[in-house]
């Protein structure tokens, strides 16, 4: 194990074959969700994360820069923060949602409550209530694989070297070596969140990306994500108040749910 | 290609024409990165916007079909700007041989044409030669009849007003990319070119790779690192398979195939082996009747004696044209009457398929060996193909294993043949093409042995020594024979050099001696270890043909004293000191032993040189002059012949001089087929998982913003093609990535179409190949598949 495992995405290495989002299902058992069409923007499919797609490559189109096409890769997936909204807000006791002392932020099903709280606050969307198994799922930056001395399966499949793996410090070091050639770049992931485990190459800057300044407020910082090319979050809406109210609601019936299931699962 | 793989990452500038890696190669995409990231420039010319062009440097579009335009206007801007490797040019080519007076262009044909045969003699496009049979030339380059003054005028023609009129692109654009491509003609720099069937995939597909070949040979760019002409096979073994035979014209190792004028092996011999006059061409193919001999012995075994002209005329004679299309045609006159179809989907993947689908329906049996369920094992109930219960034809499915399901070589598109295993056991009653083959091959013997039959003796005596191994026939016999031994000693041939032509050497593929040798199975080798050059040779991982050569045509990277253009990236360098001051070749496999003064670097053609101006080899022309595709929204602009006079056409074509502007405006569309990272070739491997459904879970139509517009159409729409040869419906994909081109003033739309969908598998859609034409290359007969016109229209149920 590394001591802080850390993935660095970089778009402009990318060249959208999109074999980590296949990876990821492949390794992690997802199914594929069958859609009929592209449901996001190009040639995005799914729309957005779910309960099965832990990692989705979006894609969209921009003219930036002097007027030149853009064919614009994105990997959305959770960012593992060092502050994360899902820990903070988890109403399980013991937590459910817990971030291990390597920095990987996690969902223990055996704990969640299918509550929801994490789905609601997290600023990138990543957790999703599976209905399959009425708990939140979400990438677990293959703890399994990296326990036994492997990559993550999107690291692995990834022929460009676009999605990198590493101690955060070193790709920290080179993903500020590539930012500080775009007068926009930053690396995000860097402070915000408090820093956090996946760290994105942003050469044209954050609002390019949709990505929020200030990722560990929580709430309603989803909205900021969407763009006119950007129906993807569609699913996910509701300011800071509405979700608040929402989510108390949605634990008990998704807490009466899961009990529901477990009571059937021992009879 | 002349190159390989990792080679790429050598060179200053890449130019992704007529391909699109980072789609179709992704995973050799990070070899084209690896350049980048050593500060090479990335150069994409595509009628789409593709995901090679979003990771380029530089993009320029192209109206499809029209690459000779684009590359004819480059070799003038080489010529002209005084951008060519001018020591290079004069000691490894054509340029300063002098052509026959006989030689002209008119009016966009060559001399020699004959339009009823449609087809060229080529007597004048000759060298002019002195009473000792010697090429005369002027090695300054300034006769007005030297090939050099000869190609001058000849593109000459193609300014950058005209490219950018012909190819429908901005004429900075064009200026840009051969700026930046023909920066490569200094000595010391190398760009590399990578190609696939955007390329050859045209009524002028030869011609379009043989202009590249003209300005990668004026930069000097071909045996050098980094170089190179670089044919990105679209299967792991598709080189493998060229390799052997595949194609009705060769035999294993680019043979011929004999013709029914061979009657005799020396016949054939006197046809196939070329000759030449000069001391300083090595003109290997003087080895020709070793290989072919070898090869015989190999075939028909102890049969095969000197007194019988080593069974010769057991090898079937060749009559005309039997390519793919010509295969079908055949099958829609009944002349075929059975058909095996091992991994392949005509249905899906060849051109105009309801044309096709029906011809199957004329067969009295067909066997498909494939993993899954396709297409064309089930075309009887193909929409098109007329009520199922009028198709008299048995169908066989043969379930095949998978890659991983057996043992054997692979050769990639470097030429590396690579050994792999079995890593699993095939499903079901699965069973690799070797086991299938050789059941095939044994219970036809049988019958003919007991049975007799017309003719059966290649077939009784054909050797077939294979037995062993857990599947009764061992792969490495077969690897072993492919290699070659000494049919005396029994011992594995070290190299084709030692092949000899009186039947004592028995050879599958002369090409592959030296794959698998008495030190063992070279292509199983896994040693990572670079050679001393470090340019990413790596002589001792798997095995490369020929001899082990990575980079062909390597000593054509020295100047004529055997020094490296490039001392930084050397290929192959002469070292006089070596064996024992007798002097020596150091770094990769050379093109031949000789001193570098004593042969020209070309080793492969009788001049020993490449050649600017092809006086053979080349059906429709020496030099590639621009034609319009079969259907086009334009008049020639360059001459009044509209098409390629010798395209192969098997459909009298639909669009002509008369009918021109009629037939436009009812197909005023340009559309182009392509493939996706997502799926693959027909689709059988990937439209039944459905991870990869997720990622494209329908067929579709992408077209402009525009052309969307004015249809009414929005993304998702379904939506009507149509060409003469069928209608499909689909989904319209509204993009940016694609953009009308400029064409006469006007702004003529173009859409792209994915081949991959078919009627059977988890994800289905329509075969784009329902409107292809049945009509190809002049020199290949490869079907026109990447440009026809249609029409597009909002409706359907897509
Ligand atoms: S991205 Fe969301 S799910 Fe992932 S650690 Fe941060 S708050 Fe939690
Ligand atoms: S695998 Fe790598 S190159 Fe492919 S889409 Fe994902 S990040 Fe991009």
């Amino acid at each position: 194990m590394l001591k802080n495992p850390a993935i660095l995405y970089d778009p402009l290495l990318c060249t959208g074959c999109r074999g980590c989002q296949v990876a990821c299902k492949q390794w992690n058992g997802l199914q594929g969700e069958s859609s009929g069409w592209f449901e996001g923007p190009s040639y995005t499919n799914p729309k957005w994360i779910s309960a099965n797609t832990w990692l989705l490559l979006q894609m969209h189109e921009e003219t930036i820069l002097d007027g030149k096409l853009v064919w614009a890769f994105t990997q959305r997936r959770c960012h593992h923060c060092t502050d994360p909204t899902c820990v903070s807000l988890c109403p399980a006791e013991p937590k459910a949602a817990t971030r291990n002392e390597y920095g990987v932020v996690s969902i223990d099903p055996a704990l969640c409550l299918g509550c929801g709280t994490c789905v609601e606050n997290c600023p990138f969307g990543a957790p999703k209530l599976s209905e399959e198994y009425a708990i939140a799922r979400k990438c677990t930056m293959c703890m399994d694989r990296q326990k036994v001395g492997k990559k993550p399966a999107c690291v692995t499949t990834c022929p460009s070297g676009a999605t990198l793996f590493g101690e955060r410090e070193e790709l920290v070091r080179i993903g500020r070596a590539r930012v500080r050639k775009h007068k926009k770049g930053i690396l995000y992931g860097l402070r915000e969140g408090g820093g956090s485990s996946v760290l994105y190459v942003l050469p044209y800057g954050r609002e390019y990306e949709g990505f929020p300044e200030n990722p560990q407020s929580g709430i309603g910082v989803i909205g900021s994500l969407h763009r006119e090319t950007r129906p993807a979050l569609g699913g996910i809406s509701g300011a800071g108040a509405v979700v608040l109210g929402s989510v108390a609601l949605g634990l008990t019936k998704l807490a009466e749910r899961k009990d529901k299931i477990r009571r059937e699962e021992m009879e | 290609m002349t190159n390989h793989w990792n080679d790429i990452a050598n060179a200053d500038v890449v130019m992704i024409a007529g391909s699109n890696p980072a789609s179709n190669h992704p995973i050799a995409f990070k070899h084209i990165l690896e350049a980048r990231k050593r500060g090479a420039r990335i150069i994409t010319i595509d009628p789409r916007f593709t995901r090679s062009a979003n990771r380029s440097d530089l993009y320029c579009k192209l109206r499809p079909g029209t690459d000779i335009a684009f590359v004819n206007g480059m070799i003038r801007y080489a010529l002209k700007n005084k951008k060519y490797h001018e020591a290079y040019v004069k000691w490894a080519t054509n340029a300063s041989f002098l052509l026959s007076p006989d030689f002209k262009l008119t009016d966009g044909l060559f001399s020699g044409f004959d339009a009823e045969k449609r087809a060229y003699d080529l007597t004048s496009w000759a060298y002019q030669k002195d009473e000792a049979g010697q090429i005369r030339s002027d090695p300054t380059l300034q006769a007005p009849d030297c090939v050099f003054q000869v190609l001058k005028a000849h593109v000459a023609r193609y300014t950058p007003e005209t490219v950018a009129d012909v190819c429908g692109c901005e004429m900075k654009d064009f200026l840009a990319v051969s700026e930046a491509f023909c920066e490569t003609g200094q000595p010391g720099k190398s760009g590399t070119m990578l190609y696939a069937m955007g390329l050859t995939q045209h009524t002028v597909g030869s011609q379009n790779v043989r202009a590249w070949a003209i300005l990668q040979t004026l930069l000097g760019n071909m045996g050098i690192a980094g170089g190179g002409i670089n044919a990105m096979r679209g299967e792991s073994n598709v080189q493998g398979s060229t390799d052997f035979g595949l194609l009705f014209h060769i035999l294993p190792g680019y043979l011929q195939t004999p013709i029914a004028a061979d009657q005799l092996l020396a016949d054939y011999i006197k046809r196939c082996t070329p000759a030449t006059k000069d001391p300083t061409s090595a003109n290997w193919l003087q080895n020709y009747p070793k290989y072919i001999v070898s090869h015989l012995k190999a075939m028909y075994g102890a049969a095969a004696t000197k007194e019988n002209d080593f069974c010769f005329n057991w090898l079937p004679k060749r009559s005309g044209n039997h390519s793919h299309m010509a295969i079908f045609e055949d099958m829609d006159k009944g002349r075929i009457k059975g058909a095996f179809f091992f991994g392949q989907n005509p249905a899906v993947g060849g051109p105009d398929t309801n044309r096709e689908t029906q011809a199957l329906a004329n067969l009295d049996w067909l066997v498909a060996v494939d993993l899954w369920q396709t297409e064309t094992a089930n075309f009887w109930h193909h929409p098109y193909g007329g009520p199922p219960a009028d198709v008299r034809t048995e169908v066989f499915l043969l379930p095949a294993s998978a890659s991983f399901e057996k043992e054997g070589s692979i050769s990639n598109s470097g030429r590396w043949a690579q050994w792999r295993y079995k890593a699993v056991e095939p499903l079901g009653m699965a069973e690799s093409d070797l086991w299938i083959l050789d059941h095939l091959v044994r219970e036809l013997k049988r019958l003919y042995g007991t049975e007799g039959g017309r003719f059966p003796d290649p077939i009784v005596n054909l050797a077939w020594d294979y037995e062993g191994g857990e599947e009764g026939i061992d792969v490495h016999k077969v690897a072993r024979e492919i290699n070659g031994y000494d049919d005396t000693t029994k011992k594995q041939v070290p190299s084709f050099a030692a092949l000899k032509d009186d039947g004592t050497t028995v050879c599958g593929n002369w090409i592959y001696a030296g794959s698998y040798t008495d030190a063992g199975n070279m292509m199983a080798r896994r040693d990572p270890t670079d050679a001393a050059n470090r340019i990413g040779l790596y002589p001792k991982w798997a095995w490369c043909w020929p001899v082990n050569r990575r980079i062909i045509y390597n000593r054509a990277s020295c100047d004529p004293d055997g020094v490296p253009w490039n001392p930084d990236k050397w290929v192959v360098k002469w070292d006089p000191t070596a064996n024992e001051g007798k002097g020596g070749w150091l770094g990769d496999v050379p093109d031949g032993p000789w001193p570098p003064q004593d042969k020209r670097p070309f080793i492969m053609r009788p001049e020993g040189v490449a050649c600017l101006f092809a006086t053979s080899g080349m059906v429709d022309g020496p030099l590639p002059e621009h034609y319009e595709p079969m259907e086009s929204v334009m008049r020639n602009r360059l001459s009044s012949t509209q098409n390629n006079p010798a395209a192969v056409l098997f459909q009298v074509p639909t669009q002509n001089a008369e009918n021109f502007e009629e037939f436009l405006e009812k197909y005023p569309i340009i559309a182009t087929t392509h493939r996706l990272s997502e799926h693959w070739q027909a689709g059988q491997m990937t439209r039944n998982i459905t991870l990869l459904n997720e990622l494209v879970p329908a067929m579709f139509v992408k077209m402009s913003l525009e052309l969307a517009e004015r249809l009414g159409i929005k993304n998702g729409d379904s939506v009507v093609v149509s060409s003469p040869r069928g209608r499909i419906e689909a989904r319209a994909h509204v993009t940016r990535r694609i953009q009308p081109f400029r064409v006469n003033d006007r702004s003529v739309e173009c859409i792209a179409l994915p081949w991959h969908f078919g009627f059977i598998g988890e994800s289905t859609g329509a075969p784009a190949n329902r409107l292809t034409g049945h009509w190809g290359d002049a020199n290949t007969s490869i079907p026109e598949y990447k440009v026809f016109l249609c029409n597009v229209q909002k409706g359907g149920t897509a």
